[in-house]
Order: C-alpha cells, then sequence, then structure tokens
C-alpha cells in the first residue's frame, strides 16, 4: 500500500480514484478560432488583412491592417478592422494588446451590439487564459441580445470550461443543456456535457452523452479525435463503474491507429482483466508492447502482461516477461539518461533552429526527425506539456522575427541607394525645373488664349462671317475688295461695268461661301478655345506641382534621411534584444524538457521496483502455490 | 476483493500515467493551466516576448510606410490586386501582367493562397510605378477550366493615371447563366 499512496500524493491534491478519473476526463477545446464569415470587402486593403489572415499568417495581417489604418485606407471597415485587430492579437499571443483593444472597444458606446458581444467574449477569453476566471465568467455574464451563431456557440463552450474549472459542474450541466448548438459545435457541447454530468456523479446520464459523441461520423480529423477521446473517457468511465464489457465495448471504437490507440489499448485490456478474462487481455496488450516504448502507457503494458499471466498461473512466462520487461525499462532508462546528456549539450535547440516557420502557425507541428538526436526522441511526450508547447512556440516565433529584422535590415541599407539615386536625378533635373519656372510663357499663352477668346465674341456679336475666313479666303476677299476699290476709280465703259459685275459676283459668290460655313466654323473655334483652355489649365497644375517640388523635395529627402536612420537604429535595437529574449526562451525550453525526462526516470525506476518485487513473488508463487492464493504482487 | 484492489491498484498507474501524457487538445484557448500557476520567470518571459512582438510590428508597420512612400510616391504609384468570387467554374493557377505590353510579374499560386482568396482575400499582385497618362493593363490567368480543363484567358483594359495613386483590381468572376468564369478589370478611386 505504502507504493499507492506515493503514486496518488504525485497526483496532487485531488487524489481519490475518481478525482483521477475526473482530470482525465478533461473538457475539450477547441481547435478552431472564430469561424464568423467577413462582410463583403468594400477596401483593397481590408481584402488583403484577410488574404495573409486567411492563411494563418497572422503576422503578415497584423501588419498590412496596421499599414492600412495609418494610411487611412480602411474607411468602411473601420469598427471591423479594431474587432479583427484583436483577433489577430490574440491568434498571435498578444494577449496584453488584445485586451486593450477589446477594452476600447467596449468603451465606444457607438458600437453594435453584435461587436460588443464579440469583444465580451473575446476579454472572456483572454481572461481564462490567464487563469482569471473570475473575470472571464463576468465577461461572459455582460453578452446578451443580437449575437452570431458562431460566437454563441464559442461562448457557450468557454463558459462550460470556466465553470468546469471551477468545479461548479452543476451550473456547467445547465449551461450546456440550454445551449442550441450549430452542426458545427453540437458534438463539442455534448461532450463537455458528458464530462460535466460524469464530474457531478451523474454517471449514467453523463455515459448516455458520451456515447452519443462516440458514435459520431466523424467527418475530419478534429472530430475523428474527439470521437477517440469520448469513447476512452465513457470506457475508462464503466470500467471505473465496473462495467468492464460495456467498457471494452466504447474502447473498441477507438481507432487503432489514432493517437488515442495506446491508453484504448491499455484500457481494453484492462476491462478484460476486470472481468477476469486474462487470456483475452493478453491480446490488446500484447498488440501494444510492440509500440515505441517511449510512451508510458507501453512502459505500463510491460508490467501489466506478466501480472495477467501470473494470474492464469503461467508462473514461468510471467517471470520471463518480468526479466524482460526490466531490460526493456533499464534500457529507456539509458535512454532518457542520454537524451537528457544531448538537450543539455543544445541539439534540442538547434533541431528547432533548423525547422522551416511559418509566421504565427504551425508551431504545434512535430519537428521532422531527420538528425537521429536523441534530444529528439521524446517530443510527443514534450509536447503535450502546455508550458513547453508555450514555450516552444514562443521559441519559433522569435525565430520568426530574428529572420524579419535580418531583412529589414538589409533592405533599409538598399533605401538609402535609392533615396541617392532619387537625389542625383532632382539634381540633374532640377536646372531646367527652375528655367521653366522663371520663364513666362504660360502667362503668354494665357493672354493670347483671352484675345482670342475677345475677337470670337466680337465676331459672333458683329455676325461678320468674313472675320472667321481662312488666311486665303481672306487674301482672296481683300484682293476683290482691292479690285472693287480700283474699278470705282475707273471711268464707266462697258469693258469696266463687265469687269465691275464680275468683281461683285465672285465677292457676293465668296460672301455667299464664308456665310454658309460661318456657323459650323463658329462652332469648331469654340471646340479648340475649350480645347486649348484644358490645355492651359494643366500647364498651370503641372507648373504648380513643380514649383511644390522645388519648394519641398529638399525637406523631403531630409525627412527620409531622418526616418531611415531612426529605423536603422531600431532594427538594431530590436535585434539585440530578440537574441538575448530567444536565448533566454532556449534555457526555458531545455530546462522544461530536462525536468519532464527526469520525472519520467523516475517513474520507470519506480516500476522497476514493481517489477522486481513481483517477479520475486511469482517465483514464490511457482514455489509455494497453496500459500499465495491472494496473489498480492504489490507491497 | 484483494484481486480487485490489485486491479485498481494498477488503473491508478495508468490513469496517472495517462495525466502525465495529457491528450492533445487545441491550442487556441490554451491549456487549462493558467499563467498564474507558471513559474514567475516564464510569465515575465512571456510578457517580454509579447512586448517584443509588438515593438516588431509597430516597426514593420512604419518601414512598410516608408517603403511605399519612398519607393512608390502616390503621384506615381500604381497597385494591382486579385480577388475571386467562389471559383467554382475556374482553379486558378497563375496570373501574368503586362503594363503597356512589358511583363511585370508573373505569379504561380499555392492551394492555400486560392483557398484564401475563395474565402474573399484580396492579394496585392504588384506595385509600382507609372506616369501620369493613358496605360494600357494586359492579365493572362491560367488554370482549370470548367471539367477541369486546362484554361488559359486574357483580359486588358485601359487606364488613365492620375495624379493620385491608382488600385486596380483583377476580378475573377463565376458567371453561373455561362458556366463560365468571368473575367473583368476594375479601378478604384
Amino acid at each position: 500500500m505504502r507504493y499507492r499512496l506515493r503514486v496518488l500524493a504525485k497526483a496532487g491534491p485531488r487524489t481519490g480514484g475518481l478525482a483521477l478519473l475526473v482530470l482525465f476526463l478533461a473538457p475539450w477545446q477547441p481547435l478552431a478560432a472564430g469561424k464568423d464569415a467577413p462582410a463583403a470587402v468594400r477596401d483593397l486593403q481590408y481584402g488583403e488583412v484577410l488574404y495573409h489572415y486567411y492563411q494563418q499568417d497572422y503576422f503578415n495581417s497584423i501588419v498590412h491592417l496596421q499599414v492600412a489604418q495609418a494610411q487611412q485606407r480602411l474607411p468602411h471597415h473601420a469598427g471591423e478592422a479594431e474587432l479583427l485587430l484583436g483577433g489577430l492579437d490574440l491568434s498571435y499571443g498578444l494577449r496584453n494588446a488584445a485586451d486593450r483593444i477589446f477594452q476600447r472597444l467596449l468603451n465606444d458606446a457607438g458600437r453594435r451590439e453584435a461587436v460588443r458581444n464579440r469583444a465580451w467574449f473575446y476579454l472572456a477569453r483572454i481572461s481564462y487564459q490567464r487563469g482569471d476566471t473570475a473575470r472571464a465568467l463576468q465577461a461572459l455574464g455582460n453578452i446578451s441580445g443580437k449575437i452570431s451563431v458562431a460566437t454563441r456557440d464559442e461562448a457557450t463552450l468557454l463558459h462550460s470550461l470556466v465553470l468546469l474549472e471551477l468545479g461548479r459542474n452543476d451550473e456547467a450541466i445547465e449551461v450546456l443543456q440550454n445551449a442550441r448548438g450549430s452542426r458545427d459545435w453540437s458534438p463539442y457541447l455534448a461532450y463537455n456535457l458528458g464530462v460535466a454530468l460524469i464530474r457531478s456523479q451523474q454517471l449514467q446520464e453523463g455515459a448516455g452523452q458520451l456515447d452519443r459523441v462516440g458514435e459520431l461520423d466523424g467527418r475530419n480529423e478534429e472530430l475523428r479525435l474527439l470521437r477517440d477521446k469520448a469513447n476512452l473517457a465513457l470506457g475508462f468511465s464503466y470500467l471505473q463503474q465496473g462495467e468492464p464489457d460495456r467498457s471494452r465495448q466504447a474502447l473498441e471504437r477507438v481507432r487503432l491507429t489514432g493517437p488515442l490507440s495506446n491508453k484504448a489499448l491499455l484500457g481494453t485490456g484492462w476491462a478484460d482483466a476486470e472481468a477476469q478474462a486474462y487470456g483475452r487481455a493478453l491480446v490488446p496488450w500484447t498488440e501494444l508492447s510492440l509500440r515505441n516504448v517511449t510512451d508510458p502507457a507501453v512502459q505500463e503494458v510491460l508490467l501489466a502482461i506478466p501480472y495477467a499471466m501470473t494470474r492464469m498461473d503461467l508462473h514461468g512466462r510471467a517471470v520471463q516477461q518480468y526479466e524482460q520487461a526490466i531490460s526493456t525499462l533499464l534500457e529507456e532508462r539509458d535512454h532518457l539518461e542520454e537524451s537528457i546528456r544531448a538537450i543539455r549539450a543544445g541539439e534540442l535547440l538547434a533541431a528547432l533552429q533548423g525547422e522551416a516557420l511559418g509566421n504565427g502557425d504551425g508551431w504545434l507541428q512535430p519537428l521532422a526527425v531527420i538528425t537521429g538526436s536523441p534530444a529528439l526522441r521524446y517530443q510527443i511526450e514534450l509536447m503535450a506539456g502546455h508550458d513547453f508547447q508555450e514555450a516552444v512556440k514562443n521559441y519559433r516565433d522569435l525565430q520568426a522575427l530574428q529572420e524579419n529584422l535580418d531583412q529589414w535590415a538589409l533592405s533599409v541599407e538598399a533605401y538609402d541607394d535609392m533615396l541617392n539615386a532619387r537625389k542625383a536625378r532632382f539634381a540633374a533635373q532640377q536646372p531646367a525645373a527652375l528655367e521653366a519656372l522663371q520663364s513666362d510663357v504660360p502667362g503668354a499663352l494665357l493672354q493670347r488664349h483671352a484675345r482670342l477668346e475677345e475677337t470670337l465674341v466680337r465676331i459672333e456679336r458683329s455676325d461678320d462671317p468674313i472675320g472667321l475666313a481662312h488666311a486665303r479666303e481672306a487674301q482672296q476677299w481683300q484682293r476683290l475688295v482691292a479690285i472693287g476699290a480700283r474699278l470705282d476709280e475707273l471711268p464707266d465703259t462697258e469693258q469696266v461695268n463687265e469687269l465691275r459685275d464680275r468683281q461683285r459676283q465672285l465677292q457676293g459668290i465668296l460672301y455667299w461661301q464664308l456665310s454658309t460655313e460661318f456657323k459650323p466654323r463658329l462652332w469648331q473655334m469654340k471646340q479648340q478655345l475649350a480645347e486649348v483652355d484644358g490645355l492651359l489649365a494643366m500647364t498651370r497644375h503641372a507648373r504648380d506641382t513643380l514649383q511644390q517640388a522645388d519648394l519641398e523635395a529638399p525637406e523631403d529627402f531630409s525627412g527620409f534621411d531622418q526616418r531611415i536612420t531612426r529605423q536603422k537604429a531600431a532594427i538594431e535595437r530590436l535585434r539585440a534584444r530578440t537574441a538575448q529574449t530567444r536565448m533566454t526562451q532556449g534555457e526555458q525550453i531545455e530546462r522544461l524538457a530536462v525536468d519532464e525526462l527526469e520525472q519520467q526516470q523516475e517513474r520507470i525506476e519506480v516500476y522497476l521496483i514493481q517489477a522486481r518485487f513481483a517477479m520475486a513473488q511469482t517465483y514464490d508463487s511457482a514455489l509455494h502455490p497453496a500459500a499465495t492464493v491472494d496473489g498480492e504482487m504489490l507491497p | 476483493m484483494i484481486l480487485e484492489t490489485k486491479v485498481r491498484v494498477l488503473m491508478y498507474y495508468t490513469l496517472l500515467a495517462m495525466l502525465l501524457v495529457s491528450l492533445p487538445t487545441g491550442p487556441v484557448l490554451g491549456e487549462p493551466q493558467p499563467d498564474a500557476a507558471m513559474q514567475p520567470s516564464a510569465a515575465s518571459l512571456d510578457e517580454e516576448v509579447q512586448a517584443l512582438k509588438q515593438d516588431v510590428l509597430a516597426l514593420n508597420r512604419d518601414l512598410f510606410v516608408l517603403e511605399e512612400e519612398l519607393l512608390f510616391p502616390s503621384s506615381t504609384q500604381v497597385a494591382v490586386f486579385v480577388s475571386l468570387d467562389v471559383g467554382e467554374f475556374f482553379a486558378l493557377d497563375s496570373v501574368q501582367l503586362k503594363v503597356d505590353d512589358k511583363i511585370v510579374t508573373n505569379y504561380l499560386y499555392t492551394s492555400r493562397e486560392v483557398q484564401a482568396l475563395q474565402r474573399g482575400g484580396v492579394q496585392r499582385l504588384y506595385m509600382g510605378n507609372l506616369k501620369a497618362g493613358e496605360h494600357e493593363l494586359v492579365a493572362i490567368y491560367t488554370g482549370k477550366g470548367p471539367n477541369a480543363r486546362d484554361y488559359r484567358r486574357g483580359a486588358s483594359h485601359v487606364m488613365t493615371k492620375g495624379l493620385g495613386p491608382k488600385f486596380v483590381e483583377l476580378k475573377i468572376v463565376d458567371n453561373e447563366s455561362s458556366e463560365q468564369p468571368d473575367f473583368s478589370i476594375k479601378e478604384w478611386e
């Protein structure tokens, strides 16, 4: 019994058998972030933010959003953008910044109810992540009225998690039973309801809930995992209730290749053992014993197999199995030692550095084991720890920041060259521009345009077709007028009179032609003058722009100079800070990893003591069968 | 009874072992361990990482604004975006963009990028400088059309560049009546 007490003591304050089961029955926490569909894109830059967000590239999404806000290019999405930024900050691990944004949104009384509710939900989530369950509950209590279906379901799920964490199981049940979950969220709500019912000792109802989740069609991997988890929880719940057959049925529904399969195989064996079907228990246990021995379930089964053999009076085989178990556990202990040494030598961090990085996602993916380093042998076990996951996420994010800063450091160097090139081009074009500015060509052109306009008005008023005659026509008209004047001076002879008739006839024809053309020509002239007017306006504008460029460019250049210098310094400061923080984060990762592996070593030591003791007892049982009917295996 | 005790004792090991290797769950809400339970150094380290990330984000914002002002002044700036509505009749592979008969970009899409476009994201395909006046844009799209056939289509547009920045959207829209994709080019003010 001493050993049992030690084991239970390690489990913390809640040490009863049921408490362990209850701890094992962890409520479900969804992988997906908010699934509210965004409104149609009305600003291109907002669409660009979404483009990065939908690729889970939170870093670039935040940067583009902040740039668009700074450039005031989100006139149609200002409110949504703020809410989105809060969500993005949260996804990127910036809980403090997200908290401030949601507080700000809530302080603005003009916000729509749906936006306010979403802000309250996010605040609740941030508080829950920080462990501030009271504030989380308070925020959730503020949600009321209009709310999107997705937010409502997420809020219900979060509410149940907070209540379960506080041990307020009955309230969690009430919240979950009143929920109207959508198709996407129903399985998760049902699963948590099952967990809550079992925790509040309503075993049968809880089992019924989990049973329903356990029979789901897994349409995606997350749902399949949820189904496995429900069946596993259900199986162990039945086992705890002393119902091995139902336990086995539930456990056999867990996928044999899924991440929970080892635990299910172990449990199936225990269900058989509980029913005293030790031979049948050996089937799943033998299968499990062939799997990777780094998994504690596999280590456990190394002792369970000879235990079953002892119960079947197969003492000789049991002893062999114990010997093999001891040998395997010793080997495993050495492996752990080797891994701890490798981690301390920096091999784990080296492997983390070699990984391709995303910007704010993908940090939970296992490392590709290409180095064969013993530091990576227990990565799955290590990644199961929340603190370790967070530390690795931070470490990888810091690496991405470092790469980002390195790239900017290169780009900013090029900006100097570009600025110099612009300065040189400006200097080359400046004299010609100044000359253009100093000359008064536009003024002269304007005067000419004004004179032409006056002439046209005069011609139109006097209805004078001669005024719009072309150069040749005007010349012909003047010649005819001059001929008329000369003919007037000559005596009236028959010949002269004929010439006068001829002159009048030609002048009349010309006048008639010009009169016919007068209206169209007047319209054409007005059109041409209007075009000239437009060209003159453009000239004025170009001149104004040039004048501005002349005055402002030197100042702009010096502004750019100062900004580039300032940003260069900022990049260098941040590079140094990132390197330092990353080193500290790396040390923390190594510490967490070594602590975890040392705990595993301790557990193996316990298994070794237990195996040696049980083996001795098995020898004893074989030699004195009558005296060991009870077959007590443990001290 | 003794047998029961033994089985349970071993079960406790089992359950404990499972607790030590907790089940994989989602990262979004975090595991039940709150920040308060972390070591003080870990908590303060997390605060520093948050502060650092924010400072680097702010630096990126300032540098992007500086870059745009320096390299693409508003008087000559032209930005071309790509959007995709539904995408049932067209699976986008690539876009080639020509400005005034000169190829300015060739872009090959990953499936992740296409999905982001289908969900309503808008991609900035090109950013450059053009003088005021008329310019011809030609976009050539390749991908899989209806019935998964290879598909190559072009769209052209003459735009007038004024004194302010010019934004252009290359739109790919499903045409339900013809069951074909439509390609159009829209100027934004």
